[in-house]
């Protein structure tokens, strides 16, 4: 499975009440689809992605999480080298 | 599936609701929670009008979110702004993700326009609800550098506490008092037990507001962004049934020359076990050092902790020394414990993030004590 597939199957396994499929150009925090508990368990399952800790104030959280692309993009900047 | 919410603002009728509610963050206790509800909101110095807001679904309340006025003064010559502290921030389990943290937060900034308060401020947020003050444009002003020292024993039972926390079965008793010991159970006994009233250093259950208000004037204001700490708010700050202070003076010639003040949570709920330095001025560092030395001398504390963010380096160096250091890292790595705070009008130009002429935003233009949290 993608990471991609993963993050989708995340999100909605969080019970945000997402009907139908998550485009990647699809608004996460913007449109409230996340709300506070959503995006704590993001914030979780980013860290788990990247092997470190997640300070959500050191970076514009809004702009940079707002979509499915803006977090896999996120992760592929700061993931540890194997 | 959709479920209708009616947001609203506290009335009176409320009340009930409001302590059901907060079993989850305040207490189990409801008729503690009643206290902590009238003296925090219905009989707060600065706004008597409680600007509570909650949403409300099938006659009861599942989630809210608070603010109470307040009073911080910032640059040179010190000048008086109103602001409004948000906090206990709940939404009950069966109703988190459906977005009523930023409902909620939506009604209240369309409300809060009118109260005067020029910005607001949230100290010490849960992890939780940074995420959801970020989106809705709060920014954080840095985090507070929590430094505490604990004896060998203490961290123990605290691994054990955790270990015990993620057992199948066995983790609904990973709050069970018999994982405390003693000294974490009645975090004061030693203290108490060395209770006098011997010059220099005092040690007392009871604030002395004026003295310590007159203190704070004597020592002057550097014009960073400050709490007032006058008399009406001490006075009212010690009251909070939801926690139990302890205070030690250091007189000379019967004026006060310095005062510590120790902190800890009453409920079954959070950080209870943990003592905290809430507040700390003397005159000299001398004095500073002294009080010190006898809150841990006396107190013999499991564990002890503040804020290091806001002193100057003289005095972090004083905490070093006496053994403390960094903690938290669980949440100090993710910028917690932090401050936000966001303008109350929403877009508002640059100059909306200064106070007194101070940067809102940096954190060396701050003066903030634990004792300015509700934690």
């Amino acid at each position: 499975m993608s990471l991609r597939d993963q993050l989708v199957a995340a999100i909605h396994g969080w019970d945000v009440g997402l009907a139908g499929d998550l485009g990647d150009d699809v608004s996460l925090i913007r449109s409230g689809i996340l709300d506070s508990v959503a995006l704590f368990n993001l914030v979780l399952w980013v860290e788990r992605q990247i092997g470190r800790p997640v300070d959500p104030t050191s970076f514009d959280l809004v702009n940079e999480w707002d979509t499915v692309d803006g977090v896999l993009r996120f992760i592929e900047q700061r993931r540890l080298p194997p | 599936m959709s479920v209708d919410y009616e947001i609203v603002r506290y009335e009176p009728e409320h009340r009930e609701l409001v302590v059901e509610l907060q079993r989850e963050l305040w207490s189990s206790d409801v008729a503690l929670n009643r206290r902590f509800l009238e003296w925090k909101y219905e009989r707060n110095p600065c706004s008597r009008d409680a600007p509570i807001f909650l949403a409300l679904h099938g006659g009861k309340a599942v989630g809210m979110r608070g603010f109470v006025g307040a009073r911080w003064e910032a640059g040179t010559p010190s000048q008086v702004f109103p602001v409004l502290l948000a906090g206990d921030t709940l939404v009950s389990e069966p109703h988190r993700n459906r977005g009523l943290v930023t409902r909620i937060m939506r009604r209240a900034l369309a409300d809060l326009d009118a109260t005067g308060a020029g910005h607001l401020l949230s100290i010490a947020p849960s992890r939780v609800n940074v995420f959801g003050l970020l989106t809705l444009g709060w920014k954080s002003i840095g985090m507070l550098r929590p430094v505490g020292r604990s004896t060998g024993l203490a961290a123990g039972r605290r691994r054990l506490r955790g270990a015990v926390a993620r057992l199948p079965f066995l983790w609904r008793y990973r709050d069970a008092r018999w994982l405390y010991a003693r000294d974490e159970r009645r975090p004061f006994r030693h203290l108490d037990a060395a209770r006098h009233d011997k010059s220099p250093i005092a040690i007392e259950d009871q604030p002395r507001p004026a003295a310590m208000s007159d203190l704070v004037q004597r020592l002057g204001h550097d014009g960073r962004i400050r709490q007032v700490r006058d008399e009406t708010y001490f006075r009212w700050r010690f009251e909070n049934p939801l926690a139990e202070f302890r205070f030690l003076y250091w007189e000379e010639a019967e004026r006060l020359e310095g005062y510590l003040v120790l902190h800890r949570k009453v409920s079954n709920l959070g950080d209870w076990d943990r003592v905290k330095i809430a507040d700390l001025q003397a005159s000299r560092m001398a004095v500073r050092a002294a009080l010190l030395r006898s809150a841990i001398e006396q107190g013999r504390f499991s564990e002890l902790v503040t804020w290091a963010a806001s002193l100057a380096g003289s005095e972090v160096a004083l905490l070093h020394s006496h053994g403390f250091a960094p903690v938290d890292a669980h949440e100090t790595t993710r910028g917690c414990p932090c401050i936000l705070v966001r303008p109350v009008q929403d877009n508002a130009p640059g100059a909306e993030w200064l106070l007194g002429g101070r940067r809102l935003l940096h954190l060396n233009d701050w003066d903030v004590r634990l004792l300015d949290s509700m934690r």
